[in-house]
């Protein structure tokens, strides 16, 4: 029983962290890769000032920091150093090892009273899923979420209706980060052990796969993004694969299906297609 | 004295390896305009294929044969998988792709040859002696043909026709075709020698140390880093930084105060930090200067 709720709760996570990459890559287009960094950094940030919590979600707020590189650098050097982000701060955790305890990482990871067992945290994330589910929905119906879309479309086109592209990329990037902080937060809990491989490039892969794969602005293709790229590495179980294996084997499915998902859409969403 | 020195040279020799991939990836980024971060892992897989030939036959020759071989291959693929993004202009996904496809060799990597060090020559390395410092062979190799192929490169590239046929297709590629160069060979042809320059630094690094399946990702991004703070379009600030990135940090470690307590660990953190201070100061590149916009 176990298996089946943290299957459960790795979909609600992996949800909860796309959204913010479904806003970001898919609708804004916005390559904001430091993603894994986020969901990482609120994961240690939660197990080192344990029953801090409020304290924890506040220090999410500084990894939207990278927002401010957003508005400041251009978008390559933008997407270069959000990805650059990911092994800096895997250096760090490493590194600073009196505070995230270096390679051995930390464990022990205390849960709150209210998220004891696993069917508890299952709870807890299912009904933030729902919740972003209908939040979600609503952004793709408001002129936030039009402008979103305007700001993949033209930049100079949405400044010319009086709207900030600056502003609503600043906006959409802090969204995503909180959002991967919270997901970050909530695997944490339910492993209670944090090593610097938490996140990272595996992390990036899986949640980048989810939100290139749900390219529509629909809430409905984003939740079967996540159910298909959650489950489909689960089938490798039913392999008699060396256990020391399965890593890499999950990797290389993630991979191969990405490289084959974005080949297939290069060229479908550009402006110039619809034009023509 | 001996200590900076020695330093300076281990500096060197890593910054020449990520000067190798930097170049690579402006190389390339100079007609398809996508950085193909997948270099990593391709010099990783030339490398480890160097070793499996170089374990049954012992012969350099062989092994190098087969190894390039492999480099060209992965440069012909590189170009299969890419072409499609520069076409549509879609290069952000075409760094998406690449990185994808980077992550999924280093997984075939582990499959196969499983995550411990190899070690390509068993025993103590051959030295060469200078008095007051020392460099390993296969790292004096890797400096001086680093050094003159870039200095190669970057006279092709700023001096001859060829260099200006270069740049000329990444600036318009159907004015480029109406002259009759054959712009897509001329991609292809890039995307090889990079690949191939890659794989050279990749069997260099398995001589000088050991193999393993992640040992060209930290690489690969320390030269795409190094790219976009020298500037993607000058190859004089690539270099520089470059070297920036290699020996900053390795003196920072080095002579830092000792309750600091900075080990080799720290040195990813370190080139973050630079690269995001260079970014910020000089978004456009190091030597970059302001130009009014129109």
């Amino acid at each position: 029983m176990g298996y089946y709720f943290s299957v459960l709760i790795k979909i609600f996570i992996s949800f909860i962290q796309a959204v913010g990459a479904h806003l970001t890559m898919s609708q804004a287009g916005i390559f904001f890769l430091a993603i894994p960094v986020s969901y990482s950094f609120m994961g240690y940030s939660l197990a080192i000032l344990q029953k801090k919590f409020l304290l924890g979600f506040g220090l999410a707020f500084c990894g939207s920091l990278l927002s401010y590189l957003y508005v400041r650098v251009s978008h390559e050097s933008f997407t270069v150093l959000t990805a650059a982000s990911i092994v800096g701060f895997e250096a760090f955790l490493k590194s600073f090892s009196d505070l995230t305890g270096g390679v051995l990482g930390i464990s022990g990871i205390m849960r709150p009273g209210f998220m004891k067992a696993l069917p508890d945290i299952v709870l807890v994330s299912g009904c933030l899923m729902l919740t972003l589910v209908l939040i979600e929905n609503l952004i793709f119906k408001a002129p936030f979420g039009r402008a979103l879309r305007g700001l993949k479309e033209s930049e100079t086109l949405l400044e010319s209706m009086s709207i900030s592209a600056n502003k609503i990329g600043t906006v959409v990037i802090c969204l995503a980060s909180l959002l991967s902080g919270i997901a970050g937060s909530l695997e944490a809990l339910r492993i209670q052990f944090l090593d610097p491989t938490f996140g990272g490039f595996p992390n990036l892969i899986l949640i980048a796969s989810i939100a290139i794969l749900s390219m529509k602005p629909s809430v409905r293709t984003l939740v079967l993004s996540t159910l298909f790229v959650v489950l489909l590495p689960e089938v490798l179980r039913f392999f008699s694969f060396n256990p020391s294996q399965m890593g890499h084997m999950r990797m290389l499915v993630y991979s191969i299906m990405l490289v084959i998902l974005i080949r297939n859409l290069s060229g479908k969403f550009t402006s110039a297609q619809r034009i023509v | 004295m001996d200590f900076f020195l020695q330093i300076l040279v281990n500096s060197l020799v890593t910054g020449t390896q990520v000067l190798l991939f930097a170049v690579s990836l402006y190389l390339i980024r100079s007609v398809s305009k996508i950085e193909h971060v997948a270099l990593g892992a391709i010099a990783t897989f030339v490398a480890y294929m160097f070793y499996v030939v170089f374990m049954f036959s012992g012969s350099f020759v062989a092994s190098g044969i087969f190894a390039l071989g492999w480099a060209l291959i992965f440069g012909y693929i590189s170009f299969h998988l890419l072409e499609k993004f520069y076409k549509n202009n879609d290069t952000l996904l075409g760094l998406l792709a690449s990185l994808s496809f980077g992550i999924a060799l280093e997984s075939l990597i582990g499959i196969i040859f499983e995550t411990d060090a190899k070690s390509i020559l068993d025993g103590v390395l051959p030295v060469v002696d200078f008095g007051l410092f020392r460099i390993t062979t296969p790292g004096l190799i890797t400096v001086s043909m680093g050094l003159v192929l870039t200095m190669i490169i970057a006279f092709v590239v700023l001096r001859t026709p060829y260099g200006r046929v270069l740049r000329s297709i990444t600036e318009n590629n159907a004015l480029v075709s109406s002259l009759g160069v054959n712009a897509g060979f001329v991609r292809m042809a890039i995307y090889c020698m990079g690949c191939v320059l890659t794989g050279f630094v990749g069997v260099m690094i398995g001589l000088n140390s050991a193999l393993t399946p992640f040992m060209g990702f930290n690489l690969v991004i320390t030269g795409f880093i190094a790219l976009f703070i020298g500037g993607v379009t000058d190859i004089r600030g690539v270099v520089v930084a470059t070297y920036l990135l290699s020996l900053v940090p390795e003196f920072l470690i080095n002579y830092s105060p000792r309750y600091l307590d900075f080990s080799a660990s720290h040195k990813m953190f370190f080139v973050f930090v630079i690269a995001l201070v260079c970014v910020l100061a000089k978004p456009n590149g190091l030597f970059s200067k302001r130009i009014r916009k129109s």
